[in-house]
C-alpha cells in the first residue's frame, strides 16, 4: 500500500459519517481515524503496521499456533506518525541556544510538545497525540516543511 | 449594574465635544445632583479630565493615558475583540498569560493588555523590550474555525490594522516589512509573535501578540536595536493616549479578521499588498540556515515570501529576518 492510496482512503473518509477504517493488504495493515469522530474532520492520525513476514504464509505454515509465532518472529512495529499541520519552518527548540524538546529515545507523554513550525511569524507548537517513545525524527531543525510532511514517529506505549 | 461613575463617564464620552448638564446626567442616572458631582469628583480622582462650566454642566477634556479596562471599555466599539478585557499593570508575557486563559476556556476575542511585562517575547527565544507605563504589550485570545494552515494569514491581518490605524488615524508614513513588523518612516515600531495550539485539522486557540512602541523615547530603547527602532510619540512630536490607539487598533482589525475567518484570505493579502515596503525591492533574508539576498517579487497564496534570487531563481520564504539592502 503506497500513500496515494493512503491519501485516497482519507478522501473518502473526509466526505462520511464514518470515523474509522481499518485494513489490510499484503501484510500491511491501516488504521485511520477521523480527528474527534464527527465528521469533517481529516484525520488526525494514521497508524501503519509492518511486517516483516505477510501473515498469510504464517498462517498457512501453522493455523492453530499462528498469530502467537507471527508476534514471536517478527514483532509488529506499530508507529504514529506526527506530520506538519502547516507549511513552514521546522524547529527542534524554542530557541537556537534552548535544548531540543525531544531526542530519539526519548519518552514523551500526550499534550508535550515536540517541536515548533514557524509560518509568517506564526508559531505552532507540535504536540505528541499519544504518549509514546520517539523513534524517529525525520526533519533537521530549521529545515523548511510541507503541509502533512512527516516530522516524528512515535511508538505508542 | 454598573458604577455611577462609568455611566457618567459614557454618558460624556458619548459627548464628548459638548457639555452635558448636571441635571440631565442626574436624570439618565436617577440619582441627585449631588451624586453625580460626587461621580465626577470620584472620576477627577481617578486621572480624568473634566471641565465644569457653570449653568453648562460638564464635559469630558481626556482620558488618563493608561491600559486599564475602564479606558478600554470606554471608547472600544466591536462586536467580540476585547469585549472581554484582562487588564493588568505587570505580567511575564502578555501571550504567556493569554496562553493560559486560553487552556482554561476563555472566550474568543478575549484581550490582555498590561503596562509591562518582565518577560516580554520575541521570535525563536529572543525578548520585546517592554517598559512600563509608554507602550502597549497586548495579546488577543482568538478561536477561528479555519484549518491550521490558513493560520497565517491572522498576522498578516494584523500588521495591516496597525499600518492602516497608525496611517489613517495619526497621519503617519507606516508600511509593512515582510511578514507583519510595522514600520514608521522605515524604522521598526511594532512587533507581532502568534503562536498557535492545534490539531492537524483544527485550530484549538491562537494568540496574537502584538507589542506597539507608543509613547518610548528613542533613548530608551537599548543600544543594540535603537537605530532601527523608532516609537509614535518620536514620529509625532507629541505623546498620545494609548488606550485610544489600542481601540481603534481593534476597530480596524476586527473587519479584516471577520473577511479572513470568512474564506477572503486573498483579500487579505492584497490588502497586505498595498501596505508593503517589502515588494519591489533588493533584500537580505536571515535565517537560521543562512542568508538569501534577492528581489521581493511577491507573497503566495499562504502569505510565503517569494524571493527571486541573484542567480534566477526563485524560492519562496516563510520565516526569517528582512534587511533591506
Amino acid at each position: 500500500m503506497n500513500l496515494k492510496e493512503i491519501k485516497e482512503l482519507i478522501e473518502i473518509l473526509k466526505d462520511t459519517d464514518v470515523a474509522e477504517i481499518e485494513l489490510e493488504k499484503a501484510g500491511t495493515r491501516v488504521r485511520i481515524k477521523k480527528a474527534n469522530g464527527e465528521g469533517n474532520h481529516a484525520p488526525m492520525t494514521y497508524t501503519v503496521q509492518h511486517q516483516a513476514a505477510p501473515q498469510a504464509m504464517a498462517a498457512q505454515a501453522a493455523p492453530a499456533a499462528a498469530p502467537a509465532e507471527a508476534k514471536d518472529a517478527a514483532p509488529e512495529k506499530n508507529v504514529v506518525v506526527v506530520t506538519s499541520p502547516i507549511v513552514g519552518t521546522f524547529y527542534r527548540s524554542p530557541s537556537p541556544d534552548a535544548a531540543v524538546y525531544v531526542e530519539v529515545g526519548d519518552v514523551v507523554k500526550k499534550g508535550q510538545v515536540l517541536c515548533i513550525i514557524e509560518a509568517m511569524k506564526l508559531m505552532n507548537e507540535i504536540e505528541a497525540e499519544t504518549s509514546g517513545k520517539v523513534v524517529a525524527i525525520l526533519a533537521e531543525s530549521a529545515q523548511p516543511v510541507e503541509y502533512g510532511e512527516p516530522l516524528f514517529h512515535i511508538e505508542p506505549m | 449594574m454598573p458604577h455611577p461613575a462609568d455611566t457618567v463617564l459614557s454618558l460624556l464620552h458619548k459627548h464628548k465635544d459638548a457639555c452635558v448638564s448636571g441635571q440631565a446626567l442626574a436624570q439618565k442616572l436617577g440619582v441627585t445632583r449631588a451624586a453625580v458631582w460626587k461621580a465626577i469628583e470620584a472620576l477627577r480622582a481617578d486621572g480624568y479630565s473634566i471641565e465644569s462650566m457653570p449653568a453648562k454642566g460638564y464635559r469630558l477634556v481626556s482620558i488618563p493615558d493608561r491600559l486599564g479596562e475602564r479606558e478600554i471599555t470606554l471608547g472600544l466599539n466591536t462586536r467580540v475583540l476585547g469585549r472581554t478585557v484582562h487588564a493588568l499593570d505587570s505580567v511575564d508575557s502578555t501571550n504567556s498569560y493569554a496562553s493560559r486563559l486560553a487552556v482554561d476556556g476563555a472566550p474568543d476575542g478575549t484581550l490582555v493588555v498590561s503596562e509591562s511585562q518582565t518577560a516580554g517575547r520575541g521570535r525563536l527565544g529572543r525578548s520585546w523590550v517592554s517598559p512600563p507605563g509608554v507602550n502597549i504589550y497586548l495579546s488577543m485570545l482568538l478561536r477561528p474555525q479555519m484549518p491550521p494552515q490558513d493560520a497565517p494569514f491572522i498576522t498578516l491581518a494584523a500588521s495591516v490594522a496597525l499600518a492602516r490605524t497608525l496611517k489613517d488615524g495619526y497621519k503617519l508614513d507606516a508600511a509593512i516589512k515582510w511578514p507583519n513588523d510595522v514600520l514608521l518612516s522605515g524604522r521598526k515600531a511594532s512587533g507581532i509573535l502568534t503562536e498557535m495550539s492545534s490539531e492537524p485539522d483544527r485550530i484549538r486557540h491562537v494568540v496574537l501578540g502584538v507589542g506597539i512602541d507608543v509613547n518610548m523615547k528613542p533613548s530608551e530603547f537599548p543600544d543594540d536595536i535603537r537605530a532601527q527602532s523608532t516609537s509614535v510619540m518620536a514620529e509625532l512630536g507629541r505623546s498620545v493616549n494609548r488606550a485610544e490607539l489600542l481601540c481603534r487598533f481593534l476597530e480596524e482589525f476586527e473587519p479584516v479578521y471577520e473577511l479572513l475567518v470568512g474564506g477572503a484570505g486573498a483579500s487579505v493579502l492584497d490588502l497586505w499588498r498595498g501596505l508593503s515596503c517589502t515588494l519591489g525591492r533588493r533584500i537580505v533574508v536571515k535565517t537560521l540556515r543562512g542568508e538569501l539576498t534577492g528581489l521581493a517579487r511577491d507573497i503566495d497564496a499562504s502569505g510565503g515570501l517569494i524571493l527571486e534570487l541573484d542567480g534566477g531563481t526563485t524560492q519562496t520564504v516563510t520565516s526569517g529576518d528582512v534587511g533591506f539592502v
